[in-house]
């Protein structure tokens, strides 16, 4: 049944494709053969054309009865920000007008209130609206000018609406954490998995055994190098010039000059990466008057496009130069607070493994004696759970100033 | 049927980071969702059965339009699973991490590999290299080849040993639908499991349709049958069934001109050599007609357009359409 009434939407489509763009009907609460009808799109007029085939597919998927035109186009948005996603682009309302709701882009709110049900049931992720640069610089401004008025400015945030989301994982942290981390039986698993497949350059010689393959989607190892980025400039009060970034990472061994390897051998140049975490949204380079003339009216560049980022030596163009600021990706997927959480683990966790390494060598060499002792025992252990609950302690506290002192840095309060 | 959960959310997102991955794999990603979970919201575990968890789970995907395969690997014989897109729309086109030109490549080489005389359902590395040329914006050969090495690497075709590229079981399963739809005459389904054969038997009598996956031809003959299962009932004893995949062709072959199945080798002879210059004189003339419909938007397996495919085939499998005929 149902394969044949879409083949015939179809054909209605296709005969009153062209022209018809102009009297499509978009209220809503038709039903779903009159909605189809009026609304189908070019897009899958031309999977139509195409694929005839294909809607008997659809049939089989148990899409069949009465499956409403809505309830399509909620599916489809729905696929549509898994593969945004999987390509590590955002989702932009462009493409969802385009690819989804064509004619029906009155029906947006309908729609994308469906798909973020269906993600957050079925998927656990959410859709995050990525700010505009227009609205982080507000932010900056609005910080200089001791945070008034910000409701105007909220209001005008909402009435136009985000124009692009990435898809977030949203289980509870807990459950995300301990999906990050090895497992040795799912290691196991898919090392013998990756032992039936073609070699893989990107491959990794482990498995790393975490629930989560987030490793597959990206270099590990840049991906460090991007969150060293992004804590730079946010202890950097939230924005760095281009000389002073490329001078830290200078000192951690990262040259200009010198290209980056990559897990896959490929070499890539600071500048490219740079311009790749522009692309991705991680970053943004914004351009700005040399220090004396002040920072009026920041123009946000199109870096990527168009223009290269420079090398370090042709930044600076008569009184033009460029500072670095998060781009929309990092507040949305890394954000402030666990950059800054991320910071004082970095700092923490050096104190810990050479703590650890410490304490197994004692451990070690205790560990015959103890067998001989029966009585101390209990004491012992009760010391060490005094010892290691006190260190606790003192971890929670460092941790803490750790966490403040990057919120004074970043220049106040760090969004979520 | 256990309420959708947390764990249902965290074994679906493992299953997506990873794509494509065993079943055995799938389950241990499974034990490890269930004891996440449990051990985040400090409850214990209620387990229900793996095969009922990914039902849920396959069941959710369904209306979305993505769907949840497995499929006996023809080589290792262990069983795949990966979460396939269904249809074959616009969205589906954002899926893919290559380029519309490497897409283009992708599929033409899909083509030269279903259309592959003998049942071969292979291409020499050579052949694949050339088809290149057959690209609207051209490829050098070292990014040909560059491009089939990613191919591998990603786990979309598979490359043998002899150096003969065939699909891998990734691209068997996500492109399921595709394949039967285009390759309708060059399909081969097993007879015993109805899955795609690209690396098998044939039954050894001349019109006889039986094809059978390795893995399944073997459990066939430990079941001690020593007939070919379907009405021509010829003795597989007496002569050995014939192979489908890449022992189709000879290593010689790969060098030289394409061959057909060994018993049809002398009628076959002459047509084989008619069968290499028509084609590539076809194909320079679709690379004329293709280029403005592929420069605006190849789609990932886009079809070629009814008439160019027509002229192709024509060439390429006259032999399979003169057994039809037999037939």
């Amino acid at each position: 049944m149902a394969p044949r009434a879409s083949q015939r939407f179809g054909q209605a489509s296709q005969s009153q494709a062209n022209g018809r763009r102009t009297q499509a009907a978009t209220q809503k609460g038709y039903g779903g053969r009159r909605r189809a009808r009026e609304a189908t799109e070019e897009p899958e007029d031309e999977q139509e054309q195409q694929d005839p085939e294909e809607d008997d597919e659809d049939g089989e998927e148990g899409q069949g009865e009465g499956v409403s035109a809505e309830d399509k186009m909620i599916a489809d948005l729905v696929r549509l920000a898994l593969f945004t996603e999987y390509k590590h682009t955002p989702l932009r309302r462009d493409d969802i007008n385009k690819k989804v709701l064509v004619n029906n882009t009155r029906s947006f709110r309908t729609v994308f209130a469906g798909a973020e049900k269906i993600l957050k049931d079925t998927f656990g992720m959410e859709l995050v609206p990525l700010q505009t640069a227009g609205h982080r610089d507000r932010l900056v401004l609005e910080e200089v000018a001791d945070g008034e008025d910000t409701g105007v400015v909220k209001k005008k945030i909402t009435a136009a609406g985000p124009r692009s989301w990435i898809l977030r994982n949203c289980l509870p942290e807990p459950i995300i954490r301990a999906a990050a981390e090895r497992d040795p039986l799912v290691a196991e698993a898919e090392e013998d998995d990756w032992a039936l497949l073609s070699d893989d350059p990107l491959r990794p010689e482990h498995a790393p055994g975490t629930a989560l393959a987030w490793q597959s989607a990206d270099d590990v190892g840049l991906q460090g190098l991007m969150f060293v980025i992004l804590s730079l400039v946010l202890v950097n009060g939230r924005s760095m010039p281009d000389p002073q970034l490329r001078s830290y990472l200078k000192k951690l061994g990262v040259h200009s000059t010198i290209p980056i390897v990559t897990a896959s051998n490929k070499n890539i140049t600071l500048d490219a990466f740079l311009s790749s975490l522009t692309k991705l949204g991680y970053l943004d380079r914004i351009r700005t008057h040399l220090p004396g003339l002040g920072t009026q009216a920041p123009a946000t560049q199109a870096a990527g496009r168009g223009r290269r980022a420079r090398g370090s030596d042709d930044v600076e163009e008569g009184d033009i130069s460029y500072e670095w600021r998060w781009g929309p990706r990092a507040e949305a997927e890394v954000g402030e607070k666990r950059t800054a959480g991320f910071i004082a683990d970095v700092y923490l966790k050096r104190r810990e493994e050479v703590q650890e390494i410490e304490d197994s060598e004692e451990e070690e060499e205790e560990q015959p004696a103890r067998k001989g002792r029966g009585r101390g025992k209990n004491d012992e252990v009760a010391e060490r759970r005094r010892e290691k609950q006190a260190k606790k302690e003192k971890e929670r506290k460092e941790m803490e100033r750790i966490l403040k002192e990057v919120e004074r840095a970043a220049g106040g309060n760090l969004s979520a | 049927m256990a309420r959708y959960s947390d764990v249902h959310r965290l074994f679906l997102q493992s299953l997506i980071s990873r794509r494509f991955l065993s079943i055995k794999l799938a389950e241990k990603l499974y034990d490890r969702a269930c004891e996440i979970v449990a051990a985040a919201e400090g409850t214990e575990p209620s387990r229900q059965p793996f095969e009922a968890a990914l039902g849920q789970v396959g069941d959710a995907l369904g209306p979305i339009g993505l769907e949840i395969r497995k499929l006996q690997d023809e080589g290792t014989k262990v069983i795949m699973m990966a979460i396939v897109n269904t249809k074959g729309d616009a969205i589906a086109q954002v899926a893919t991490e290559f380029s519309p030109n490497e897409i283009a490549y992708f599929k033409l080489i899909v083509e030269v590999i279903m259309l592959a005389p003998s049942e071969s359902f292979s291409v020499s590395s050579i052949a694949a290299i050339k088809e290149s040329t057959n690209l609207p914006s051209k490829m050098t050969k070292t990014e040909a080849e560059s491009t089939l090495n990613a191919f591998v690497s990603r786990g979309w075709l598979i490359k043998s040993q002899r150096g003969r590229y065939s699909l891998s079981t990734r691209s068997l399963m996500e492109l399921q639908t595709y394949l039967k739809t285009e390759f309708v005459d060059e399909v081969l389904e097993c007879s015993l499991c109805m899955e795609i054969v690209t690396k098998g038997i044939a039954c050894p009598s001349a019109r006889c349709k039986t094809r059978m996956h390795k893995h399944c031809y073997e459990t066939y003959r430990a079941q001690g049958h020593k007939v070919c299962p379907s009405d021509c009932g010829a003795s597989w004893n007496d002569i050995q069934p014939i192979p489908v995949g890449e022992d189709a062709v000879t290593e010689r072959q790969d060098r030289g001109r394409a061959r057909r199945r060994v018993e049809q080798e002398e009628t076959m002879e002459a047509e084989a050599e008619e069968y290499d210059e028509p084609m590539e004189a076809s194909q320079e003339l679709e690379e004329e007609e293709e280029e403005p419909e592929a420069s605006a938007s190849p789609p990932p397996v886009q079809r070629k357009s009814r008439q160019q495919k027509v002229s192709q085939r024509s060439n390429a499998s006259r032999y399979y359409d003169d057994e039809a005929e037999e037939d």
